[in-house]
């Protein structure tokens, strides 16, 4: 007898799932080894913040320790009390923001341009130039801004004074001090940081291009309509992630950079609590050093929020 | 088969990594009865019948190969039948890690080998932590737990100077030969309650006790000869007023005659260190932060001093004359001194040694001067002394059965063997004497080592790079037969006579007053280091008395007087 074959039995029925289908136990397993080293590296020394509310010494250990005084809010006080707190917080504030602003267009603008490039040789030219420095060492990219920079033999400080300008070494000038950190930074990582700006404009569809062709779009309107809205939404996940770090400006580069006569711009509070942790006096300030961390990871979370839910109002983009 | 195979061997390496983990010597099973207090007939200095390991944490320069290997440990094991296991840091993140050694609970180690803070001491004493073995404590005994032959007991240990250090015992006796009145061993080393929890850093080579100040000797022959300038000679050079004429015809003049009358820099410095020291004390002080007077009557925050005004004018006509290195404040490191040393082309700096900034071409030109004085201060001349006595040298934790061995150990470092051993290895392997009343002596690099004497010395001696010792012995040292070291020790007993200690060792801080200080500090300094820039290099004016009063209510509002105010008081309690 022939079998008419029915719609029903196309479709797979619940029962026949396994357990581990149902519960999807290769994504799990998948995931795994990532939740663990989350777990491991990321919530387990959580426990140690405690020591931002003590007044730690290695010998009685982080549960032992004796409590500060103020409701153990002490060292949060002496922070925001101290002299130079407002200083280093702008010096901080300034660096980061100048930061997300050009790191975060300038990749946009460079991954739209790049992908206009119809020949691929030269494409994978610009590309590979464009990611090199990031491969530097901030040590060896630091000594080459202070080479470029001498007073007497600095290649950039030498144009410069062609071009009018008075002599001088720019890496000890406090006005330059952000200006060098952020446009160095964008030297360094521009062609890596539009490598996921790239990858999104591979995969807008090409119809889309082709429709608007025919449409008689040219190459500046493609862009704007097709190829910008395409990666806006990973451009916003980028910015409110970038955000989320906003207070912690990278401690290396800074460091590397500072000199006495820029102190004024460059002290910010990753350094400031360098100094705390191994200070030429005394011994480490472990639990002020923590109290600092905190209050940054505390301000870091608001902003992210703030700008999560901004973003998910205006632009209907957020990370959750 | 295989995996079998492979979880034994995970079995294997993990258990062999929780048990090199778990060091120390506080498990039971200690036999008293294996130490040896006076050695043996044939071997004075072995301290056990058989062989004990010894837990070490010290310190580690990146320019040193693995401690088990270096010859001085080596030959200590050899002559004490001892065996160390080391735990090193590098001298980078020491402090660090140093500071956050007891929260290990696996790990107790029998020695704490150099770079024994002070502010840990007074803490733990402060506190009541029985942390640390009292050198002196007559009383002490080693802890129960202590087992023979399965049943607990005591061993009374007594002072560990008076019974088993005869040689630290009488350096503190005779504190080493220094001038009691200027820095008193025995007081360095004692805390409030009495004790000494630590011993102390000896040392005693002149060239060790101070910064050195340079002057191309050259240079001035060269101007005198040509130009008949009358320039003075580097041991003529007085004030700090005769200094800035010989620099002004360093800039004025083709000194180095190279046709280039241009090239000449003055004067250089990385990052102003000791070159601030140097002229701060042609005006009576030594350092830019707090120093007590001359008279030891009270602290003084320098930088709101006169002297310090002084000072900043100097140092502000040299950098707006062009006397200064334009890039003096960029220059951090000794390398990037020495890239315009090894051309010639500097007057005057301040290194360790001159072959450091300019290489060995032009080492011999320069000559050590100074210290000076000014038409401002007309006083004895001042040189900053780092001390010759810090009480950071060797600490024995309470948990460590081998007390007493450890103190033998110790006491073998602090005699002549020690002093050997530390600085250059062993007689007649790595260093013979070059008569038989031991006037000199020479150091031996063997034909096949390629690098240079200091990277072989590396292999020998922890005191390579990190500086540490715990006796660093003129009476040995100075005997050096080696024509750049002579020179450098000749030209530093220049400034023997003048050292002045800013903060002397002997004042101890309570523990809450080291950490507002250390609080303070790292605020403070680098906005005076700001400031001082700022003045020298004409953003501000040192002339003018708004900027001085701006700069020192700055420096007030960053707690420069509360920080001042610990220092006095804590004087006050002596």
């Amino acid at each position: 007898m022939e079998r008419t074959l029915r719609f029903e039995d196309l479709v797979r029925k619940p029962k026949n799932r396994t357990f581990a289908n149902k519960i999807g136990l290769v994504l799990i397993l998948m995931a795994l080894p990532a939740v663990v080293y989350i777990f491991i590296f990321h919530y387990m020394p959580l426990e140690g913040l405690i020591i931002a509310f003590k007044d730690y010494n290695s010998f009685q250990g982080m549960f032992n320790s004796p409590w500060t005084s103020m409701g153990g809010f002490q060292h949060f006080y002496n922070f925001v009390t101290s002299p130079n707190f407002w200083q280093i917080l702008r010096n901080t504030l300034v660096l980061s923001v100048l930061s997300i602003l050009f790191n975060s267009l300038l990749p946009i603008i460079f991954a739209l341009f790049l992908n206009e490039i119809r020949a691929k040789g030269y494409k994978k030219t610009i590309q590979l130039i464009m990611y090199a420095p990031y491969f530097i060492s901030t040590v060896v990219l630091v000594g080459m801004l202070f080479a470029f920079f001498d007073a007497d033999s600095g290649i950039f400080t030498n144009i410069l004074v062609s071009l009018g300008f008075e002599k001088q070494n720019l890496m000890e000038n406090p006005d330059a001090f952000a200006m060098i950190y952020v446009l160095s930074g964008v030297w360094q990582g521009l062609g890596w940081w539009s490598i996921v700006y790239m990858g999104t404009l591979a995969n807008v569809d090409p119809n889309l291009h082709d429709a608007a062709i025919i449409d008689g779009a040219g190459r500046f309107r493609r862009i704007f309509y097709i190829n910008l809205p395409a990666i806006i939404p990973m451009a916003v996940i980028m910015f409110i992630m970038s955000i989320g770090n906003i207070l912690n400006v990278g401690f290396e580069k800074v460091w590397l950079m500072q000199l006495s006569t820029n102190l004024s711009t460059s002290e910010i509070i990753s350094t400031y609590v360098y100094r705390i942790s191994f200070p030429s006096f005394g011994l480490p300030q472990f639990s002020y050093a923590t109290a600092i961390g905190l209050f940054n990871s505390v301000i870091n979370i608001i902003i992210l929020w703030a700008a999560n839910f901004i973003s998910k109002k205006v632009s209907n983009n957020s990370l959750w | 088969m295989k995996k079998s195979c492979l979880l034994v061997l995970l079995g294997v390496a993990l258990s062999g990594i929780t048990l090199a983990s778990c060091g120390g010597s506080n498990a039971t099973g200690y036999n008293p009865d294996n130490f040896l207090p006076n050695g043996t007939a044939e071997n004075p200095y072995q301290i056990v019948k058989e062989p004990v390991t010894i837990e070490i944490f010290a310190p580690h320069s990146a320019g040193n190969p693995e401690y088990n290997t270096l010859k001085m440990f080596t030959h200590l094991e050899k002559i004490t039948n001892l065996k160390f296991n080391f735990t090193t840091v590098d001298t980078g993140g020491y402090a660090n890690r140093r500071a956050s050694i007891w929260e290990d609970a696996n790990y107790k180690p029998d020695l704490f080998l150099f770079n024994n803070p002070i502010a840990e001491q007074v803490q733990f004493q402060e506190m009541g932590f029985n942390a640390f073995v009292p050198f002196n404590d007559t009383n002490y005994t080693i802890k129960p737990g202590t087992t023979i032959a399965g049943v607990s007991q005591e061993v009374q240990v007594g002072s560990l100077i008076d019974n088993y250090m005869p040689n630290y015992k009488a350096g503190l006796e005779s504190n080493w030969g220094v001038d009691r009145a200027k820095e008193d061993a025995e007081a360095i080393a004692t805390l409030k309650d009495g004790k000494m929890y630590c011993s102390l850093s000896v040392k005693t080579v002149p060239r060790d006790l101070t910064f050195k100040m340079f002057i191309n000797e050259t240079w001035i022959n060269n101007l005198n000869s040509r130009y008949n300038l009358g320039l003075k000679s580097p041991d003529e050079i007085k004030t700090i007023e005769d200094y800035l004429e010989i620099l002004r015809a360093f800039k004025q003049y083709d000194a180095n005659q190279n046709g280039d009358p241009n090239d000449e820099v003055p004067v250089t410095s990385k990052s102003l260190e000791y070159l601030r020291n140097f002229i701060l004390a042609s005006y009576g002080y030594v350092q830019g932060g707090v120093e007590i007077e001359n008279d030891g009557s009270a602290f003084t925050y320098v930088p709101y001093t006169e002297a310090y005004r002084n000072y900043l004018k100097i140092a502000n006509t040299m950098w707006t004359e062009g006397l200064m290195d334009a890039s003096t404040f960029s220059i951090t490191t000794d390398a990037q001194m020495a890239t315009k040393g090894q051309q010639g082309v500097l007057g005057s700096f301040s290194s360790a040694a001159p072959y450091i900034a300019v290489g060995y071409e032009y080492d011999d030109q320069y000559k050590a001067f100074g210290p000076l004085t000014s038409e401002y201060y007309t006083g004895t001349p001042l040189q900053l002394g780092y001390g010759t006595f810090i009480p950071d040298g060797a600490c024995i934790p309470q948990t460590s059965a081998y007390v007493r061995e450890v103190a033998r150990l110790l006491d073998i470092m602090y005699s002549d063997l020690g002093a050997q051993l530390i600085s250059y290895g062993v007689e007649n392997e790595d260093w013979t004497w070059d008569d038989a009343d031991h006037t000199s002596w020479t150091f031996h690099v063997p034909d096949t080592w390629t690098g240079n004497q200091e990277d072989y010395r590396a292999t020998i001696t922890p005191n390579v790079g990190s500086g540490s010792a715990l006796f660093w012995d003129n009476e040995f040292v100075g005997k050096m037969n080696d024509d750049i070291i002579e020179d450098l020790n000749a030209m530093s007993e220049r400034y023997m006579p003048y050292l002045k200690v800013p903060e002397p060792s002997n004042y101890k801080f309570t523990s809450t007053e080291y950490n507002e200080i250390s609080r303070i500090k790292a605020a403070l300094d680098p906005q005076l280091e700001y400031l001082e820039a700022s003045f020298i290099r004409g953003e501000r004016d040192p002339y003018n008395d708004a900027d001085w009063e701006a700069f020192k209510t700055a420096l007030k509002g960053y707690g420069a007087d509360e920080l001042l105010g610990y220092y006095n008081t804590m004087l006050s309690r002596y």
